[in-house]
Formats: C-alpha cells, structure tokens, sequence
C-alpha cells in the first residue's frame, strides 16, 4: 500500500519534470512534422489524397528533380562521411597522442573556429579564394557540373570538421588509461593500440556520428542555398532534396510556390531520413554496442 | 507567497499595457498611416529622406511609412501576408507572375478611373492588368537592357560602337586580339543566370522576333521556338562565347560588374538599374543597343516594366492609399523618382529631363527604336516547368558547354511542349 503511492507519486514527479520538455518537443517537433504531412495531402484546401505524392514521383519533370537531388544528397553523405570522420579521427587522435602537449587546447581551438563562422561568410570566402578571376584557383570549379557539388562538400567538410573532432575527442579521452597500460606492458606498439584498442572502443561514436553526418547532409541547404541560390546549378548539378523543398515550397524566380507539393517533398525527405536511420539502427549501430565494455 | 505575488506583478503590468497599446492606437487614428511594402531595400533612404517628405508635406493628416521586405523573400512574404489580411496598405507590384496571382485572388483594389493613370501607355500596363484589362498597379518605373562600353579602351584600341552584327563581332575580335582586355563580360555562374535571359536573349532577340510580335506568337502557338526566327536569336547570344571572360562557368554577376569597373573588360552586357555601378561620377562608358543584322535596319530596345504600385483590397484606409497612388502617376513624382534612382525610368507619357548623363544616354536609346518587353514572362510562365526556370537554365548551360543555339532552341520547345495547351503537339 504504502509503496504503491510512493511509485505513483514518483511517477506524478517523472510526468512533472519531464512535461516542459515534452511540451517542447510537441510544439516544435511533432505538431510542425503532423501537419505538414496533414498539409501535403491537400491542395488549396481540398482534400486529394495520395495525388501531390503521385505527382512527384509519376511527372516527368517533378520526378526526375527529386531522383537527381536524392542522388545529390548521397553524393553529399558519402563525400562527407569518407573525409571528414576519418579526418576528425585524425585529428582527434593527434590532439589526445601527447605529442602536442601544452598546445592542445590552443589546436583544439583552433580546428573548432570555422564551425562557428556563419555558412554564408564561410561560403563567400571560400568562392573568393577558389574563384578562377581573384582567386589561387584556374579552374572554375563551382561552375562545371563535376566537380561543383564536390566542392561545396569539401567546404562544408572544412567548416564542420569540429564537431566530429570533438566528439572523438572527448571519447578517446575516456578510454581507462589501465588498458592502454596494460597493452604496452604486453608489447603493443602505438598503432596496433590505437587501431586494435582504441578503434574499437569508440566504435559507438563513430557510428552515431556517420548517422549524425547522413542527417546533417540529408537535411543539407544552407550552404548551397547561400552559394548558388534556390535554383543551385550549373543545370541543377548542386540541387539537393532541401532546396528542391525550398524552391517547391516557398518558390524561386519565378515559379510562385506551391505549399502543398512542398509538404509532399517534406514529408518525402522526412522518410527517407527516418528510414535511413532507422536502417543503420537496426543493422550497424546494434552491433557497434556489443563490442563496448 | 513570493511567487504569486510575482505573477501578480506581472498581471497588473499586463492589465497597464493593454489600455496603454489602446491609447497609442487611437492617438495615431487621427491622422491616417499609410504603409509601403517594397523589395527595394536599396531606396530606403531616398524614399524616407526625399519623397515620402514632399508628399506628407503636400498632405498634412498623412503619414506614410516606407516598410519594404528583403527583395528574394518578398514574393512569399507578400502572398502570405495577403492571405492572412496584413499586408501593408500600398504594395511594389512585380511584373506578371506574383500581381497576376494577387490579382486572380482578389488581393488588389482595381484602379478603373484612378484618375492621372490615362497618362501611360496600354503597354505599360498590360503586366499588372487582369484578362480584361483592368489595371491593379500605377506603373512607376521601367529598365533596359542594353551595353556599357569603357570610352577609354575603345579610343586606345581605336573602335567605333557598333551597330550591326557584323561589326559588333569584328569589335569583340578586335579586342581579343589585342589581348589586353576581356572583349565582353556577361554572367556564367548557374546562380545569376537571369542575367543571361534579360541582358542576353531578351536584349539581342527581339530585333530576330520582331518584338513583341514574336513573343504573341509563341503565347497563341502560331510559331514555335524551333522556328528560324528564335533559332537566330540564341545563336546571336550563342556567337559571345569567344569573348567572355576565362573561366566563364564561375564567373557571378557581380565579377562580371567588378571586371568592367576595374577597367579589365571592354564592353558589359548590362541592365540600366547599375548606372550608379557601372558609370560612378569621373568615369569614362558610354551605352550601345542591340546591334542588327542589316545595316539601316530600325534597331529594337528592350522596356520592362520593373515596378508599380497597387492597394492591398484589404487595407481600411482606400481613400488615402487611392490619393497617394494618383500622386505617384503625376509629373512631379516621375521627375523626383527619375533623378534619385538613375537607371530606373518613369513609364508615363510626360517629358522628364534626366541629370545622370549615363541614365540619358539609356533614354536615348529609345530614340527611333522599336520598344519592346520580354517575351515568355505572361503566359508561359503559368505552369511547370515555367518558361523563365528552362530558359535560364538551358541559356546558362548553353552559354558555359557546347550547346548550341539550335539544340537550346529545341530543348526550350520541348519543354514548353509538356506542358503549355496552345505550344502541345497535336
């Protein structure tokens, strides 16, 4: 009896506790995410079902878009997560070896800077130094198809190379100093310790920042927009799920928008992204875990 | 006990602020605030300091509040602002797209018998017009597109402006074989590609589609982008490609200004907005149109209506927005407008005497010539994929690849074909 009041009133203090972030995260998360998808079945007040979905994937025009700023965003990831984690890794790995001493936190600084700079200051600097007319570079580089969304990558590579690095950082930082140890009283050398030990206990890390990095990119905009506008060229080589979103949405030149197929191209983007992580959570991640402490 | 008698604080405080608001509210009744949204940000300070002065002066009792939004969110933000009955009292009106939207939703107060708007032509009015002809918008200001041309390199390389194709080319060569300057700057980033279709094929087409003849010809389907008359005008755009900048596929609007600025390219295909820019005080450009085929063929000068004003069919204050929109169609507001914003140039049929030399010179252009608005913005513009996104984007790869006139020509009509009934095969 007694402890059966004392469970509920803990559990009145959990709702308690819990309820402001709760009422957060359904004001700003759930209710937005609903009712875009409640939007995208409409159009101008009407209700058609399926047919904005219909249309993105059947139109010629519509459907091709979408299929080029899906393949985009892969490209976007894979560029991405194969530089920057092993960069951070890299990094991270220097700045905890002891071999910058005193200097650490000076480099650690200084590598975590450009996240800071706003993607639009980040991006015009950039354009400057890389432009074929003012620039160090004689190659237009943003203006060829091939190599245009590489570059905008490495350039988001460049600025967000701090929060990888930190985050392995502070993991690497965490490994219990008596197993290194006890690794070099066996004889390890400093490789094997660090790809046979020290890998493999972060390995949780790394995983969750590839799936954070496959958000970031998925969600990806800011930058392109900021370079190359709501219609990113050249021939739509930079468009990405999230300005094609944003030029179906809030429109661009001049198409005037269209709220509704913009919901449908939200709501596309959203289940790709919820699929993809929930794949990598299923397959990857679970076992990443087994190999913990 | 502490914190309710915080909250108590705070109540009283609210309870004060609300009559408060009320008060100020009904203070500022008494004299009627007339609100201006715009996209021109750039105009703040003429607006605020010269114009909105002369007319509170004229007509004490109102005040008019300049309020004008970022230019690339305007459209979105008018159209919201529209639905959810606040937007501002007076709104810029675009050309076609976004006023004819507004327009079919009833968002504009028809101007019919606003009296002073018999001084502009039916042409300047046909962008902000419904199907019938009504007119929603006074037309304020209009600009072309044309060439600024460096006076020095042309006396050092010893050049004449020219006037057809022909020589139009042999200048360009001539320069490019000199090897000292960039013959002609235009825009090759995917992101300014506008440029390309406003300052590229709507500045040297209509002289092959015969104005806008040629763009109803398309609107009705009687003639097809394939056509030879559309087929030469890309090619004519096309025939650039030798004398642009290095790296041409990076270079941005922008670059393209600096390079003539700086005196490191010759000649600019420009608009007549960038008159401060391109012709500050002490420089040495004059301006040149569209060069023709034949010489002594009559040459065609690109007008297009960049702004109006209409009234927003929800503000309560109709009357006074009316009187202010009568204001804008008088001579002195074309006169004051004309000499603060070079480049930008009145649309009514009065005589305006221009201080700007460089603004003149654009005016001149005018002289003899055949006027003309772009083609494709109307009608063609209605669906997906619109006429302006494919051109930009079909001029732009043609432009920066090897794409010819031709194969843009066909692309275009293709697209239109998709999609446009009167362009649909049968």
């Amino acid at each position: 009896m007694k402890s059966n009041t004392l469970a509920r009133r803990r559990r009145r203090q959990l709702l308690l506790f819990t309820s402001p972030a709760l009422a957060f995260f359904l004001l700003f998360a759930v209710f937005p995410l609903l009712s875009t998808i409640y939007i995208s079945f409409y159009k101008e007040d009407v209700f058609v079902g399926l047919e904005n979905f219909v249309f993105l994937f059947t139109n010629d025009e519509a459907s091709e878009r979408l299929l080029y700023a899906f393949l985009h965003n892969c490209q976007f990831f894979l560029i991405a997560a194969s530089i920057q984690l092993p960069t951070a890794l890299w990094m991270a790995a220097l700045l905890t070896s002891g071999r910058v001493r005193r200097m650490t936190s000076f480099y650690r600084t200084l590598l975590f800077i450009p996240t800071t700079l706003s993607v639009v200051i980040v991006g015009f600097i950039w354009r400057l130094i890389i432009s074929p007319l003012w620039g160090i570079v004689d190659y237009p580089l943003l203006g060829e198809p091939a190599t245009a969304l590489p570059t905008i990558t490495l350039m988001s590579v460049w600025q967000y190379l701090g929060i990888p690095m930190v985050f392995l950082y502070s993991a690497l930082l965490s490994i219990p100093s008596n197993i290194i140890e006890a690794a070099q009283v066996d004889g390890a050398s400093d490789l094997r310790i660090f790809f046979r030990i020290k890998i493999p206990l972060i390995a949780p890390q790394i995983g969750i920042i590839t799936i954070l990095t496959f958000i970031w990119t998925f969600n990806g905009f800011d930058i392109i927009y900021a370079l190359n506008g709501g219609m990113p060229g050249p021939d739509y080589a930079t468009d990405v799920l999230g300005t094609l979103f944003y030029r179906t949405f809030f429109g661009w030149g001049a198409d005037l928008g269209n709220q509704n197929l913009g919901a449908a191209t939200a709501t596309v983007i959203f289940f790709i992204i919820l699929l993809g992580t929930a794949a990598y959570f299923a397959t990857v991640q679970r076992r990443l875990k087994a190999s913990q402490l | 006990m502490k914190i309710r008698s915080k909250s108590l604080v705070f109540a009283i405080g609210i309870s004060l602020l609300v009559p408060a608001a009320l008060v100020s509210t009904t203070a500022v009744a008494a004299t009627t605030t007339l609100t201006i949204d715009s996209w021109r940000t750039d105009d703040s300070k003429i607006w605020k300091e010269k114009i909105i002065p002369i007319y509170e002066k004229a007509n004490p009792g109102v005040k008019v509040v300049w309020a004008p939004s970022p230019s690339n969110e305007y459209d979105s933000a008018l159209s919201l602002r529209m639905k959810s009955k606040t937007a501002a009292d007076v709104v810029m009106c675009r050309p076609y797209g976004l006023t004819k939207a507004l327009i079919k939703d009833k968002h504009l107060t028809p101007l019919t018998g606003l009296p002073g708007l018999e001084n502009f032509t039916k042409q300047s009015q046909q962008s902000w017009a419904d199907a019938k002809g009504v007119p929603f918008c006074v037309p304020s200001a209009s600009v072309g597109a044309g060439f600024y041309y460096n006076k020095n390199i042309f006396k050092e390389l010893n050049l004449t402006v020219p006037k057809t194709q022909a020589e139009f080319i042999a200048v360009l060569e001539k320069i490019k074989k000199n090897g000292k300057y960039t013959p002609l700057v235009a825009t090759g980033l995917a992101a300014d590609s506008w440029m390309l279709d406003q300052m590229g094929l709507q500045l040297v087409g209509p002289y092959y589609w015969k104005g806008d003849a040629g763009g109803v010809a398309l609107d009705n389907g009687t003639r097809k982008v394939t056509d030879p008359e559309y087929v030469a005008a890309f090619e004519a755009l096309a025939s650039w490609k030798p004398y642009l900048p290095k790296a041409f596929s990076s270079v941005s609007y922008s670059d393209a200004e600096q390079l003539f600025i700086l005196g490191r390219a010759a000649i600019a295909a420009e608009g007549s907005w960038s008159v401060k820019e391109m012709a500050p005080p002490g420089s040495n450009v004059g301006v040149f149109g569209a060069p023709v085929a034949k010489a002594g063929d009559k040459p065609y000068v690109q007008v297009l209506a960049d702004h109006g004003f209409g009234i927003n069919a929800a503000s309560p204050n109709q009357a006074a927005a009316k009187k202010l929109l009568t204001w804008f169609t008088t001579k002195e507001f074309a006169q004051i407008y004309a000499n603060n914003l070079p480049g930008f140039f009145p649309l009514s049929k009065d005589k305006i005497t221009i201080d700007n030399k460089t603004a003149q010179a654009w005016l001149n252009l005018r002289d003899g010539a055949i006027v003309n608005a772009p083609i494709g913005m109307d009608k063609m513009n209605t669906g997906t994929p619109n006429w302006f996104s494919v051109t930009t984007n079909l001029l732009n790869v043609m432009m920066t690849t090897k794409m010819t006139g031709k194969q843009a020509a066909a692309e275009l009509q293709k697209s239109l074909e998709s999609w446009y009934p009167p362009q649909k095969k049968k």
